[in-house]
């Protein structure tokens, strides 16, 4: 029952059985009541004028970062008694320290902070207003306004650091860089013998197979080394994605994406993304830090989603990829989704599947219920022989359990055993 | 110490009424009646918020005391200490309120103010029960013969005047 409803109630009452009795000694038990509500009423605040101010600590943070936020409020109007201030959280925050609410009084032109912190998570989380409830006195009606404040934070997904991540594309660009060019010249890994021309480097002259030719030098040639067009494509559809309770699989693959725009571009690589889900968001190819910037923030935003149209990878826009360049698809893949890749293999683009796995991830949630082995045993065979067929097909896979760290998965796959690793006899195998 | 002058106020109240009813000496069966009445009132509101059935037991402090002493009134006991009882009910019933504002999470932390809060609405509580003690006490010694019309119209005034004030809370609150 509101007070105030209570409290006119009593008074109607005692009034009307003071008319009705025609008794004066009931009436005078109202006065009380009538001297609390007058009151109540002769010192009831204006309405409350405020203004408020947000600021954060840094509007531009990594995933699962603590932000601090301070909302700054003036008083403009008369003073204030008891007044509730409190903050919306938008979704995607959570109250990591502090708190975003405080009773305060304030006097005119007074202002006030509200300092608190909060965890954010990969997105852009866009704070609106604050909620203002203030008091008459003795509280038997609350105002409730709500004072504009926005304010908006970008997160862009966290960047594992990973080591040099070996690509070998067909077509590279006139630069140097780090990939493999495919063609001979001056570089560091072999790449075959030629006869030798005026102005090579005589410690480039190979003795061995000169002394086979008499009136013939024969040089190394090295592989030339240069930069590339690397096209990264986050799958975002609805249908790839797993999530149970906190986990969530396209978190981990938005992730990597990033991780591995990093390591490209930190290479010096021309480097484009794009998301492939409800829709085909694009972010042209371009080098540098800025280039990085633009794929981190398409990649805050980027979100799964269903389309008709794209529920296959059937209808992925190669002409964004220049032919021969290389192609890193972060996807878990289904079974459907082959024939796809292998055309594109056709067209002659080299092509690297990082796929991040759904099926650990979810034994590791459901582990201990019934007939989940046997489901994810089933499972990993479609995988394997998934796997298998793009392999046949001369399409690199990247498995990654999400639990261990992409670089070292990158390592595994990708990475070239030493000799001394090469024939390592079996135990038991003497 | 919020909950514990809501609690001696609800004393209070129940002891001004028991004593009225006492004092006056009308038929037993008013007097016992009385007392039992008080004695509930001050102490079930309590125990029902220890069973943490809160929210009715402040409003039935107050609305009981205010039937009871209306009752204890037109049975003819001691209306000064009906009036008392009923000025007493109300502090209860704000101090109870009072007690639950300042257990907001906002005021975790924030001792000084809660402090200052406390005794800002103390000393306006004070002077409000005060003005309505002599308000009342006023309206008890007063004897004044008035036309009926002319009580109809004070009447009116006064009831346009609640629901004024009624309108006034209803129009700027939430």
């Amino acid at each position: 029952v509101s007070r105030l409803v209570l409290l006119g109630g009593l008074v109607y009452a005692l009034f009307l059985l003071g008319l009705g009795f025609r008794d004066g000694r009931l009436l005078a038990l109202a006065l009380p009541l009538v001297a609390y509500m007058a009151a109540a009423a002769f010192y009831a605040p204006g309405e409350a004028k405020l203004s408020a101010r947000r600021s954060f600590g840094s509007d531009r943070v990594p995933a699962g970062a603590v932000v601090q936020v301070d909302v700054e409020v003036m008083n403009e109007g008369a003073a204030l008694q008891e007044v509730l201030i409190r903050d919306r959280l938008p979704s995607g925050a959570e109250l990591a320290g502090g708190q975003a609410m405080a009773i305060i009084s304030l006097e005119p032109g007074e202002v006030f902070h509200l300092r608190y912190s909060v965890r954010v998570q990969r997105g852009s989380p866009s704070f609106r207003e604050i909620e203002v409830e203030s008091g008459s006195l003795f509280g038997l009606t609350r105002w409730r306004t709500l004072v504009p404040a926005a304010g908006r934070i970008l997160v862009l997904p966290r960047a594992d650091r990973l080591r040099r991540v070996p690509i070998r594309p067909l077509r590279t660009r006139g630069y140097a860089g780090p990939v493999p060019a495919r063609q001979g010249g001056s570089g560091v890994d072999f790449f075959g013998v030629r006869e030798y021309q005026t102005g090579d480097p005589r410690h480039w002259i190979n003795w061995r197979a000169s002394a086979r030719h008499p009136r013939s030098l024969f040089t190394n040639e090295y592989e030339q080394e240069r930069l590339a067009d690397v096209g990264l494509i986050l799958d975002a559809r609805q249908r790839s994605d797993v999530r149970l309770g906190d986990a969530w699989l396209f978190e981990h693959a938005v992730r990597a994406a990033a991780s591995l725009a990093t390591a490209f571009l930190d290479d010096g690589n021309r480097v484009g993304l794009l998301v492939y889900g409800r829709s085909l968001d694009w972010t042209f190819p371009g080098y540098g830090k800025v280039q990085r910037e633009r794929i981190l923030r398409v990649l805050a935003g980027a979100q799964t989603g269903d389309s008709q149209v794209f529920d296959r990878l059937d209808y992925l826009p190669t002409r964004f990829f220049p032919t021969g360049s290389q192609i890193v698809l972060v996807s878990p893949l289904h079974g459907d989704d082959l024939p796809a890749l292998v055309r594109l293999r056709a067209r002659g683009y080299q092509l690297l599947v990082l796929r991040p796995d759904p099926v650990g991830m979810e034994v590791e949630v459901l582990r201990g219920r019934p007939g989940v082995e046997l489901a994810a045993r089933v499972l990993e065979v479609e995988r394997a022989l998934l796997r298998r067929r793009l392999l046949q097909a001369g399409i690199a896979v990247v498995d990654w359990h999400v639990t261990e760290p992409l670089d070292q998965a990158l390592r595994t796959s990708l990475g070239r055993v030493p000799p001394w690793h090469r024939h390592v006899p079996l135990a038991g195998r003497a | 110490m919020i909950r514990r002058a809501s609690h001696v106020t609800r004393g209070l109240a129940a002891a001004s009424a028991i004593a009225g009813s006492l004092l006056a000496g009308p038929p037993l069966p008013v007097v016992a009646a009385m007392v039992a009445v008080s004695l509930l009132l001050a102490a079930l509101p309590p125990l029902l918020a220890g069973q943490r059935q809160r929210g009715w037991p402040a409003p039935l402090t107050l609305a009981g005391f205010a039937g009871l002493s209306a009752l204890g009134v037109r049975s003819g006991l001691g209306p000064g200490w009906m009036l008392v009882s009923v000025i007493a009910a109300l502090v209860a019933w704000d101090l109870e309120h009072l007690e639950e504002r300042l257990s907001h999470p906002a005021y975790a932390g924030t001792q000084t103010g809660r402090r200052a809060l406390e005794r800002a609405h103390l000393r306006r509580l004070v002077a409000v029960a005060a003005v309505g003690l002599l308000l009342g006490s006023g309206g008890l010694i007063a004897q004044a013969r008035v036309t009926f019309v002319l009580a109809l119209l004070l009447s009116l005034l006064a009831l346009l005047g609640l629901s004024w004030i009624l309108a006034f809370f209803r129009a700027s609150g939430e």
